[in-house]
């Protein structure tokens, strides 16, 4: 908080105005929810009856274009619902404007790897 | 990083203990935060012990015997002593209420009293409200038209659109909701928080007013609006049972509803 | 001479103007440092807050939300690990099944079971709030209750049926 700042609070509270956004990032994190609600359940699911299994079982059960579909939806849904998560956590909790930047780019740049990388190793799994 | 524990020179020390009233059947004690800009050194919690079958029933009642008979600089706001002024929010056993409406038999054992939480002490249970204040005139809070009022008469509102005000226009400002949520503690600087977004929302509802769309995008926010994440803490501890965390809901509908 | 003078004492007067301001601006300097100095002295306290305020199921469930949400963006790098173990061959999947099969990582399994029925129990209990249902305070307490039995049914029906699976295996 400021000290010894002369502007006056009515000052301060208008600040540099309304961003006029905040709805889209709001709508994705309940769009992308709604998705996953479905997608966890059949995942849950299909991975407890599927359980034991060895590699050729683990490969064959991935291979099944449901599987693989729903594998790579919830990759997806999970990964960008979860960057929009973890951007709100970053805005709330980190108040300096630098390290709040430098995290949020961190964590979306991190965040799309991952994504990448899994989606990637799912295909390679299904389609060989 | 936001501020979980509170800086050095606001950490809460021990204080005086005020004698027990000699004699007194029933009685019940008060712990209440004190902080006075005449004395050094960082706030304190002062016990009082009040005689219970000369005090009325209510914790203001309380606190306004303290200040008469035992301890004069104690300071707080109050004035109607009915819960229609909504000076004397503070946080009483834990949550934020008036001290007014808050009977001292709700509470068991000690009763905790401090100031709206993480707000800047004026003195005692006095809190400054500048900045909350501020933010509620940021939302303009009154009638925005262009068009003038039919000639010599009010503008009019049908019955149904004036039962959409019931709920929003009975707030007292006492600012007990957003001292209560998380959120306004650790972005108030810029969250407007569940007191000023329900006048914000009382507005918008207000079939009479013209400036909806602006209203709206003045809230269209990440930070003035959307850092509610429904925790609820507003609407549980709101003293005139509103919901203030209902209105912001609607305010986020209707953001969606205008895309 | 008279010309002389005269600007001498005009320099002269300029620089005793100029002192005089410069003298004024350092001696309003050192009392706005000494008012500084008091404000600061005098700065206002922070009243508590997190510390004083009552836990109540209002606030610990979304701080719950909150968690497990962070825990299952956590938990993503465990099932990211695994699929790509299953892309890179047997060998290594084999390597990855003995640390799953290990009584920790079963621990862990079992404490991201726990988030994700959490986290979706509340997750739906949020989106009705956003469509408008259980706004009141009876509404918000009632579907909190719901979450918090969804989650311990749910966690209960997944590991009897994995226990069951493994047993008849
Ligand atoms: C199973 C279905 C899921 C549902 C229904 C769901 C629902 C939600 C909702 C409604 C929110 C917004 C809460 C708010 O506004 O405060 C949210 C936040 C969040 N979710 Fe999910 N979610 C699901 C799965 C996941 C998964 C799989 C992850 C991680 C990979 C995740 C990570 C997060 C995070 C990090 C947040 C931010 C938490 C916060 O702001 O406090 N969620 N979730």
């Amino acid at each position: 908080m400021e000290k010894t700042s002369m502007r006056s609070p009515l000052g301060k509270v208008r600040g540099l105005g309304s961003a006029r956004k905040g709805v889209s990032h709001w709508w994705l994190q309940r769009l992308t929810a709604m998705g996953l609600i479905p997608l966890v359940i059949y995942m849950v699911i299909s991975l407890v009856s599927a359980m034991g299994g060895d590699y050729i079982n683990a490969v064959a059960w991935l291979q099944s274009p449901i599987n693989a579909t729903v594998m790579l939806l919830l990759l997806g849904a999970g990964f960008f619902h979860a960057t929009l998560g973890a951007q709100v956590i970053i805005e709330d909790y980190v108040s300096n404007e630098n390290r709040r930047l430098l995290a949020l780019v961190a964590v979306k740049l991190a965040m799309t790897g991952l994504a990448a990388l899994s989606l990637f190793s799912v295909l390679s799994v299904a389609l060989s | 990083m936001a501020e979980f524990a509170l800086p050095q020179h606001s950490k809460v020390q021990k204080g005086k203990i005020h004698p027990k009233p000699e004699g007194a059947m029933r009685t019940k004690t008060f712990n209440i935060y004190r902080w006075s800009p005449e004395d050094d050194g960082n706030p304190r919690m002062d016990t009082y012990t009040v005689n219970l079958d000369e005090c009325g029933p209510m914790v203001l009642d309380a606190l306004i015997k303290i200040k008469g008979e035992t301890d004069p600089s104690l300071t707080f706001r109050r004035s109607c002593r009915e819960g229609i002024c909504g000076s004397c929010s503070m946080n009483i056993d834990g949550t934020n209420t008036l001290a007014c409406l808050k009977s001292i038999d709700e509470v068991d054992g000690d009763v905790d009293i401090y100031p709206l939480p993480h707000m800047p002490v004026i003195k005692d249970l006095v809190p400054d409200l500048s900045h909350a204040y501020a933010q509620l005139a940021s939302i303009e809070p009154w009638l925005k038209t262009d068009s003038n009022a039919p000639e010599g008469e009010e503008r009019r509102q049908s019955v149904d659109d004036r039962d959409k005000m019931d709920g929003l226009w009975e707030c007292v400002l006492c600012f007990s909701c957003s001292t209560s949520c998380p959120s306004y503690w650790w972005n108030g600087d810029r969250y407007l928080g569940p007191a000023v977004l329900l006048q914000a929302y009382r507005w918008i509802a207000d079939s009479r007013d013209e400036y909806t769309g602006e209203r709206l995008d003045a809230l269209e926010d990440p930070f003035r609006l959307y850092r509610c994440h429904t925790i609820m803490n507003c609407t549980q501890t709101c003293p005139k049972g509103l919901n203030p965390g209902k209105a912001i809901a609607e305010i986020k509908k209707l953001q969606l509803e205008r895309q | 001479m008279i010309g002389d003078t005269t600007s001498a004492i005009g320099l002269l007067a300029t620089i005793l103007t100029f002192s005089r301001i410069d003298l004024e601006r350092r001696m309003r300097d050192k009392d706005k440092e000494r008012i500084g100095e008091m404000i600061m002295a005098k700065q206002r306290p922070l009243s508590p807050h997190l510390m004083i305020y009552k836990p109540q199921l209002t606030t610990i469930m979304s701080i719950m939300h909150r968690m497990t949400g962070g825990a299952l963006a956590m938990g993503s790098l465990l099932v990211v690990w695994w699929i790509v173990a299953l892309a890179s061959g047997a060998e290594y999947y084999a390597f990855v099944q003995t640390i799953i099969g290990h009584w920790m990582g079963q621990l862990v399994i079992f404490g991201f079971s726990v988030a994700v029925f959490y986290h979706l129990s509340n997750g739906i209990r949020h989106l009705l709030w956003d469509f408008g249902y259980n706004l009141s305070i009876e509404g918000v307490h009632r579907s909190g209750y719901v979450v918090l039995v969804m989650t311990l049914v749910l966690t209960a029906l997944t590991w009897v049926s994995v226990w069951a699976s493994v047993w008849t295996n």
